[in-house]
């Protein structure tokens, strides 16, 4: 059964030709048959002229000019222009103060590397001077060691003497130096830094010639 | 005689502007919606003309008054933009005039909300009064009417009234307009009927 509520949106698209044809020709059946009907129909239509009409009158009345409407369009999009740029600074903002943070991560990191650095070039220094200075192993003869007499610098073109003292305690230091290859390759490490200091202020001087 | 032969359409302006009434060069909603996306302000522009006569026109009536229509103009634009990314054409039955006037009404709906309806009546009011006229006995009769046709569009209930302008100046089918609102058709169907009986009855007083 077809209710009034039903009655009155099928007139309604009926008269705005949203029906499809079967509908639409379902709808006329009934009009056929249903006076009551045809009076919604009618009621309706009358009504739809009368405020079709009107509302034309009105538009007409108060007309909106091509300049009028096309400068409110040219404020809208100003508006829309400075929405986006605002929305671009502040999506933009963000990734700016996440700078400092990179920079001061980096400033981090290169004070660190910095203070790693002085560390293994103290810590070079130090093992140069252990190299130099550091007691040798129970065996073997110190360089300063007193039995080395001033008289026996004095001979030192002398041919070695396993008799002497001096000589023995000579040789055994430097068979100690040939079993002790660390303190060999510093030993080197040490004369080809100083050739190369030799080389430098070499140059320094024949520049400043 | 069939009874479609001599069968008025519902309240259309005839004037609504969209996707189908362009020019064939001209690019569709859809491909300019996807450039705004991309950034692209011209193609925002290219839509705003597109459909400002119509939405103007719409948000002057349901609004009152050409300043606050204006107002929620941008404010609509200014909600496209922010929303564009979530914009489903698909999803909704009009497409983007659909969507386009479904912000224009919550627009309107929450200033009429938030400035009370009686302002918004006596500003249309207003404008009608206050238009020049180069005949002015004709057009004391003309304005009587308008501002009678006014009145009563502004006793109309709001639902009925959205629907009775949205169909005159979006042209939109009753299928668009219910989705657009968001209830079933049979209800904006209803609200149309009443609308126009009612209309009808105050402008016969």
């Amino acid at each position: 059964m077809t209710t009034n509520a039903n009655k009155e949106a099928l007139l309604v698209l009926y008269l705005a030709n949203e029906l499809s044809a079967g509908e639409r020709d379902e709808v006329e059946r009934m009009l056929a048959a249903e006076a009551p009907m045809r009076a919604m129909l009618d009621e309706l239509r009358g009504a739809a002229g009368t405020i079709t009409a009107a509302l034309a009158r009105l538009d007409e009345s108060q007309p909106l000019p091509a300049a009028e409407v096309a400068g409110v369009a040219r404020r809208t999009v100003r508006s829309m222009n400075q929405w986006q740029t605002r929305r671009l600074a502040s999506q933009a903002a963000p990734a700016r103060n996440s700078n400092p943070r990179r920079g001061l991560a980096g400033w981090r990191g290169y004070a660190l590397a910095a203070a790693v650095a002085i560390l293994f070039i103290g810590l070079y220094v130090y093992w140069g001077q252990q190299g130099v200075t550091s007691t040798p192993p129970a065996g073997e003869v110190a360089i300063n060691d007193p039995v080395i007499s001033p008289e026996d610098w004095r001979n030192l073109d002398a041919p070695v003497d396993p008799g002497n003292p001096a000589d023995r305690a000579a040789s055994e230091l430097a068979a100690s130096f040939d079993a002790r290859p660390a303190q060999q390759e510093s030993l080197a490490n040490m004369e080809l830094e100083m050739a190369k200091l030799n080389e430098l202020a070499g140059r320094s001087d024949t520049g400043t010639q | 005689m069939p009874l479609s032969a001599t069968t008025p359409s519902l309240p259309a302006s005839g004037r609504a502007s969209g996707d189908a009434d362009r020019a064939p060069q001209q690019p569709s909603d859809g491909a300019l919606i996807d450039r705004i996306r991309k950034g692209d302000a011209q193609a925002g522009e290219m839509l705003v003309e597109r459909y400002a006569p119509s939405l103007l026109r719409y948000l002057q009536r349901l609004a009152g008054s050409e300043h606050a229509a204006e107002e929620l103009h941008q404010q609509t634009w200014l909600s496209v933009l922010e929303h564009v990314e979530k914009f489903d054409p698909a999803a909704s039955a009009g497409g983007f005039k659909a969507w386009l006037f479904r912000i224009a009404t919550n627009k309107a709906n929450d200033v009429w909300r938030s400035r009370g309806r009686q302002r918004s009546a006596t500003e249309g009011l207003k404008l009608v009064t206050e238009t020049e006229a180069p005949d002015a006995s004709h057009r004391m009769a003309g304005v009587e009417q308008e501002a009678k046709l006014l009145r009563a569009i502004d006793q109309l209930p709001e639902a009925q009234r959205q629907v009775l302008l949205l169909r005159y100046y979006s042209e939109m089918k009753f299928v668009e307009i219910a989705d657009m609102l968001g209830c079933p058709l049979n209800t904006a169907l209803g609200r149309m009927h009443k609308a126009m009986l009612k209309l009808k009855q105050l402008m016969d007083e």
